[in-house]
C-alpha cells in the first residue's frame, strides 16, 4: 500500500497485529552531498514532549525504556507499543539536513524521500510512503507519525516541510534546544555592562539538550569523551564520502562514472601490548567480543551502500584498550583526496557526536590517518589527524605501533 | 455553558436558547504550523428540501454566492489563511425568515485546491463548529471533530435542522473524497 500526504492506517488492524514496527528512511539519490540525519519526537497528546529524554536523535538514540531505537545511521527507527510510556500518544517521525540552513541546502536537492513502515517481527511491509520532495525548499520534514488512536496504533503519512532545519522543529515539539548550530554567525553582543548590585543567584536551569555535532576543525585538536557510570556504550566510527557516479551538478559532476573507493580501517595496540590491524586487506575483520573488540562492518567495494563504512569498538571493553589510529585508504585509482569529500563521525550513546572533515588533501599519497583514539583513565581522548601517508608502514612508523607489514591484496 | 457535542449527537437550539432569531455558526480549524502551501478551507452551507437536495442551486451558499435567495442564510466571508483570533468561518441563519420548505441546512468544510496542493483533512488540525446565538453572543453548543480523517478534502461538519417546531444542530463530521464540486453534486447542485 503507498500512502499520500495525510493518509492513515491501521497498524493493529494488520493480521497478525504488529507488537513492533521498523519505519526505515531512504531517499534518493542515495549518494547525496546533503548530511540528512533522521529524528524522533514521542509526545504527549498535546503533541508536546515530557522531557528531552523524548527526542531521538543522533546524540540519543534511544527511548529510556526502549520503546523507541534509532538505528543503522538513523535510517532505521524501531517502536515497541508495550515499551513505550502510557503517556506517549504519537511519534513524530522527521529528517533534517546538517547545516542545510547556512549551506543553502533543502530536501529539493533530493528527488524523493521514502519510508517504509515494517512489522518489525515478520519484515513484512505493511505500507509505503514515497514522497517526492524536488520542490520542497525546507531543511527539515517531518516524514509521518505513529499514534494511538482509540486503543490501536495508527501511522499517518504527513511529508510537510519545516523551515529552519532540526533546532525550530525540536523547539515546536518543546524540546529545550541550547543552541543552533545551524544558523549564521550573528554579530557578537555588545558586552552587558556588569550590574552594580549581584542579582540573587538564580537557580541553575535544567540542562538544555545538545544538538550540535562536534567538529574537530584544526589537526590536533582533540576532545575527551568521560567514561560515566557502567562505562561506554558501542562505538560507531562512520567514514562517508562522495563516492561519485552520481553525475551531479557542479563541483561533484566531475567525477561522473568515475567510482571512489575508500577502504575504512584502524591500527590498534591493547593494553597488554598486542597490536595489529583492523581493515579489508587480509580479511582482518576484527571481532567485538574478542581482542582488539574492534569489528570493520563488511567492505563495500561496489560502492552500493550510501552509509560508508563502520568500525565498531565495544565500548564495554575500552579498559583493554590503549590507543587507536583510524586511516582510511584509497584502495584504486589515483588518489584524490579533494574529490572524496569525506567525512568521520564517531558516535557513541550518550555523548555529542564527533565529527572530522578530511581537509588540507595531499594527492601524492594514498593513505591518511584520521583520528587517534587513546584510552586516558578511562576517558576515550580523539584527535584530529588528517595525515598522509603513502602506506601502512609509514603511517605505522609515524604512530610507533611497531607491526611488520607484508603485501596484501583483498581480491 | 455550552453543550460539548460528540458526533452524531444533536442539540434543539430553540430549546437551549428560547426565542433564539439569528444563529451563528462558526467554522474553525488549526493554521497550519508547517511550510508549504496554506490551507485554504472553505465553508458552505447547503439549503436542503426534506429529501436531502438543494431548493435550487442559488440554495448552495459559499464564497461565490453569500446568501440564499430568502437573504436568511448569510456567508460572512471567507478568511483565506484560518488566520487571526476566533472561528475562521461564519456563517448567519436567521430562522424566522428560513424558506417553509427548508427542512436542513448542511454545514461542509471543503479544501480549496486540494488536488493540486496535495492537501486533505488528514493534515488539518482541531477542526470544529460551534453554534451560537446571535442575540447576546451566546455559544450554546460545539463539536470538536473527533474524526481521525485521512485523505477526504470534504467534511460535513454539521447540520441545522427542523424538527417540527424546533430547530436541532446535530454534529456530524462525516468526510467525503472529491472536494466541494463531488459535495455539491450530490446535494443536488448542478455544476457548471
Amino acid at each position: 500500500m503507498d500512502l499520500q500526504p495525510g493518509q492513515n492506517f491501521s497498524i493493529s488492524k494488520h493480521s497478525p497485529s504488529p507488537v513492533a514496527v521498523e519505519i526505515a528512511l531512504n531517499w534518493e539519490p542515495a549518494n547525496t552531498p546533503l548530511t540528512i540525519d533522521a529524528n524522533a519526537f514521542a509526545l504527549t497528546g498535546s503533541a508536546k514532549v515530557r522531557d528531552d529524554g523524548d527526542f531521538i536523535f543522533y546524540n540519543q538514540p534511544t527511548l529510556s525504556g526502549g520503546g523507541i531505537q534509532r538505528a543503522g545511521d538513523g535510517r532505521l527507527f524501531t517502536v515497541r507499543f508495550a515499551q513505550l510510556p502510557a503517556a506517549i500518544e504519537k511519534i513524530a517521525v522527521a529528517l533534517t539536513i546538517d547545516q542545510g540552513q547556512r549551506r543553502g541546502q533543502s530536501f529539493g536537492q533530493l528527488n524523493q524521500v521514502r519510508a517504509d513502515i515494517r512489522d518489525a517481527q515478520t519484515q513484512a511491509v505493511l505500507a509505503t510512503f514515497p514522497l517526492a520532495t524536488k520542490m520542497m525548499a525546507e531543511t527539515a520534514l517531518i516524514v509521518g507519525e505513529l499514534y494511538r488512536r482509540n486503543g490501536e496504533w495508527k501511522f499517518r503519512a504527513l511529508g510537510q516541510g519545516f523551515v529552519g532545519g532540526l533546532a525550530p522543529l525540536a523547539r515546536q515539539y518543546g524540546v529545550d534546544v541550547a543552541d543552533d548550530p545551524d544558523i549564521a554567525q550573528a554579530a557578537p553582543p555588545a558586552a552587558a555592562p556588569s550590574p552594580a548590585i549581584p542579582a540573587a543567584v538564580p537557580p541553575p536551569p535544567a540542562k538544555p539538550i545538545r544538538l550540535e555535532k562536534l567538529t574537530l576543525e584544526k589537526k590536533g585538536s582533540s576532545i575527551s569523551l568521560e567514561k560515566k557510570g557502567q562505562g561506554f556504550e558501542e562505538l560507531v566510527i562512520n567514514l562517508k564520502w562522495n563516492q561519485g557516479g552520481s553525475g551531479g551538478k557542479g563541483f561533484f559532476g566531475r567525477l561522473t562514472n568515475r567510482k571512489i573507493d575508500l577502504d575504512l580501517g584502524c591500527l590498534f595496540k591493547l593494553r597488554d601490548g598486542r597490536a595489529g590491524a583492523v581493515q579489508a586487506l587480509g580479511d582482518s575483520f576484527g571481532s567485538l567480543q574478542q581482542p582488539p573488540y574492534i569489528q570493520l562492518m563488511g567492505d563495500d567495494r561496489t560502492g552500493a551502500s550510501a552509509a560508508g563504512e563502520f568500525l565498531r569498538i565495544n565500548g564495554r571493553q575500552w579498559e583493554q584498550l590503549d590507543r587507536i589510529v583510524v586511516f582510511a585508504l584509497i584502495y584504486e585509482g589515483a588518489p584524490n583526496w579533494a574529490e572524496t569529500d569525506a567525512v568521520v563521525t564517531i558516535q557513541t550513546p550518550g555523548q555529542p557526536t564527533l565529527e572530522i572533515r578530511i581537509d588540507s588533501h595531499r594527492n601524492d599519497q594514498r593513505m591518511c590517518a584520521l583520528a587517534m583514539l587513546e584510552n586516558q583513565g578511562g576517558n576515550i581522548k580523539v584527535t584530529k589527524l588528517v595525515e598522509y601517508f603513502l602506506d601502512h608502514r609509514f603511517l605505522d612508523q609515524a604512530y610507533g605501533f611497531g607491526l611488520r607489514w607484508v603485501a596484501g591484496s583483498k581480491d | 455553558m455550552a453543550i460539548s457535542l460528540q458526533k452524531g449527537q444533536n442539540v434543539s437550539l430553540s430549546k437551549q436558547a428560547p426565542g433564539i432569531k439569528k444563529a451563528r455558526f462558526g467554522l474553525g480549524w488549526d493554521l497550519r504550523k508547517t511550510d508549504g502551501n496554506a490551507y485554504d478551507l472553505d465553508a458552505s452551507a447547503f439549503v436542503l428540501d426534506a429529501s436531502g437536495k438543494v431548493l435550487s442551486d442559488q440554495h448552495f451558499v459559499f464564497y461565490n454566492n453569500v446568501q440564499d435567495p430568502s437573504g436568511a442564510v448569510l456567508h460572512k466571508g471567507d478568511n483565506r489563511t484560518g488566520e487571526g483570533e476566533g472561528d475562521d468561518e461564519v456563517i448567519e441563519i436567521e430562522l424566522s425568515r428560513m424558506t417553509p420548505n427548508a427542512a436542513k441546512v448542511a454545514f461542509v468544510v471543503t479544501i480549496h485546491d486540494a488536488e493540486a496542493r496535495k492537501q486533505n483533512f488528514g493534515q488539518v488540525q482541531n477542526a470544529y463548529i460551534r453554534a451560537l446565538n446571535v442575540d447576546g453572543e451566546q455559544e450554546i453548543a460545539r463539536y470538536d471533530l473527533s474524526e481521525d480523517a485521512s485523505i477526504e478534502t470534504a467534511m460535513i461538519f454539521g447540520e441545522l435542522y427542523r424538527n417540527n417546531e424546533e430547530w436541532k444542530f446535530k454534529a456530524i463530521g462525516q468526510g467525503y473524497a472529491g472536494g466541494l464540486a463531488a459535495v455539491a453534486r450530490d446535494y443536488g447542485v448542478s455544476l457548471g
